[in-house]
């Protein structure tokens, strides 16, 4: 098929360890390749969340992405290097009341 | 940016109508938030049923990898991983791709923004391991990953027999098919194909509870025999499809619901042209149908862009709405049950939208 490379590698980490996965993966189907099915936890209840649709909707798959919170794991594709960590937090908002 | 049409969504029914506008000589932009075109259709490996008469027979990846082709061949300007997000006060659109939002100013607006799979609710529903049917093909198809080692699927109709038949060349293995309806009240056919690949189907039946440590490991079933543990790391829900409608909204297009279609739908013309001028809405962003039925709605509603254009003389675009519509109605009646009756009715209501309104 056309994105995904059968036979080229990328290296990227998630929560620390290194993982490798196949050139042109979104960033949740490279985690799901290295056994990682929980992404990150709901907002209130903590409750654990993967995949569900794969089609950016859903907004269940959330993961943090070389610092950048929010990051739909199911839209973007894994590059090297890439540093992955779970996405647990709340977006972060600015308020007036915060100031500059 | 400036353009004639912008087209948002780069599936078939999309690329079918850029396609068609930028050959009639239309100046056409195509927005799509996914990194790559052709949409869910891009992704099944399955043979397309419903295709025209004069397509051949192919697979879904196929066919849009052809349309892709044509698409790539015209001057087509493409905004990849970008999503429309807002309006302007002047009605320009305003686009982003996430760092940068910028308005585009277009005569012609088509929204065809496809439909979402349907979510199944049930306690555990949101465990890892819990995804739609069309993740799970996806997942398979175009990512190269197994999603998992055994699966329940919830929902037996057409889009479960196809992913089954994918799953068992996959060596997933089904534990069973848990059907709300009573076995009455789904297609024998159906049913025997199911029989042949020896899986089980309980009907009448619904998942009671999701167990696992943080991820999907059983499944607790509500039978019409009582209840049972079933081990799958993966539960599918294959729950029908809804048209996607956040842009019509936002656009302020009046909806209407209407379940045959799908559910809310954007009233629309017979040029396919909802209640805002100059926005018209096709594929299965205008009531879920079969795969000719969408790229015939963007035939129609290009048609009609064309001659509003001035690219097509009001003969020309009279002649062609007719064949279309004639050609709509066959494939519809043929394979989507009552979705063409149905759209009679939405037609109906844009007339007395457009007297009262």
């Amino acid at each position: 098929m056309v994105s995904v490379q059968p036979q080229a590698y990328v290296s990227f980490s998630f929560n620390g360890t290194e993982m490798r996965a196949l050139k042109g993966q979104t960033i949740a189907a490279a985690l799901l390749a290295n056994g990682i099915r929980k992404l990150g936890v709901s907002r209130k209840l903590r409750q654990p969340r993967g995949i569900f649709c794969h089609t950016g909707r859903c907004c269940s798959c959330f993961v943090t992405v070389d610092g950048i919170d929010h990051v739909l794991s199911c839209m973007k594709r894994i590059e090297e290097g890439m540093k992955i960590e779970p996405g647990t937090s709340d977006p972060v908002v600015w308020r007036s009341g915060d100031g500059d | 940016m400036e353009t004639d049409v912008l087209i948002v969504g780069g599936g078939p029914a999309g690329l079918t109508a850029a396609c068609r506008l930028a050959e009639g000589g239309a100046k056409v932009v195509l927005v799509d938030e996914g990194f790559e075109l052709g949409g869910h259709m891009h992704h099944q490996s399955a043979v397309v049923r419903s295709l025209p008469d004069s397509y051949e027979t192919m697979t879904g990846t196929e066919f849009i990898e052809q349309l892709i082709g044509r698409v790539n061949a015209l001057e087509i300007r493409q905004l990849l991983s970008h999503s429309v997000v807002g309006v302007y006060q002047n009605g320009d659109l305003g686009v982003t791709d996430g760092n940068r939002t910028f308005p585009i100013s277009a005569g012609q607006v088509i929204l065809a923004t496809g439909a979402a799979e349907d979510a199944a609710l049930f306690p555990g529903w949101t465990f890892p391991g819990v995804m739609t049917l069309g993740a799970a093909q996806l997942l398979i198809n175009r990512e190269r990953v197994r999603p998992g080692n055994t699966a329940l699927i919830v929902g037996l109709n057409q889009f479960t027999l196809e992913v089954a038949d994918l799953f068992s060349k996959e060596n997933v293995s089904i534990a069973g098919i848990i059907e709300e309806r009573d076995r009455s009240a789904v297609p024998e056919e159906w049913i025997a194909r199911i029989h042949e690949e020896r899986i089980p189907v309980y009907f009448s039946s619904r998942i009671q509870a999701v167990l696992g440590n943080g991820e999907v490991e059983k499944a607790i079933i509500q039978t019409s025999g009582g209840e049972k543990v079933m081990e799958a790391d993966m539960i599918c829900i294959s729950n029908g499809m809804s048209p996607i409608t956040d842009l019509a909204e936002l656009l302020t297009c009046e909806l209407t619901y209407n379940e045959s279609l799908g559910g809310q739908v954007p009233i629309y013309n017979e040029g396919f042209e909802t209640t805002v001028p100059s926005v018209f809405v096709i594929g299965n962003a205008a009531g879920v149908t079969c795969a000719g039925g969408l790229l015939l709605t963007a035939e129609i509603a290009a048609n009609q862009v064309l001659k509003n254009l001035s690219l097509r003389t009001r003969e020309e675009y009279l002649t062609r709405n007719q064949s279309l519509w004639e050609e709509l109605r066959k494939t519809e009646n043929q394979h989507s049950g009552i979705v063409h009756e149905e759209r009679a009715g939405i037609i109906n209501e844009s007339v007395q939208e457009n007297a009262y309104g």
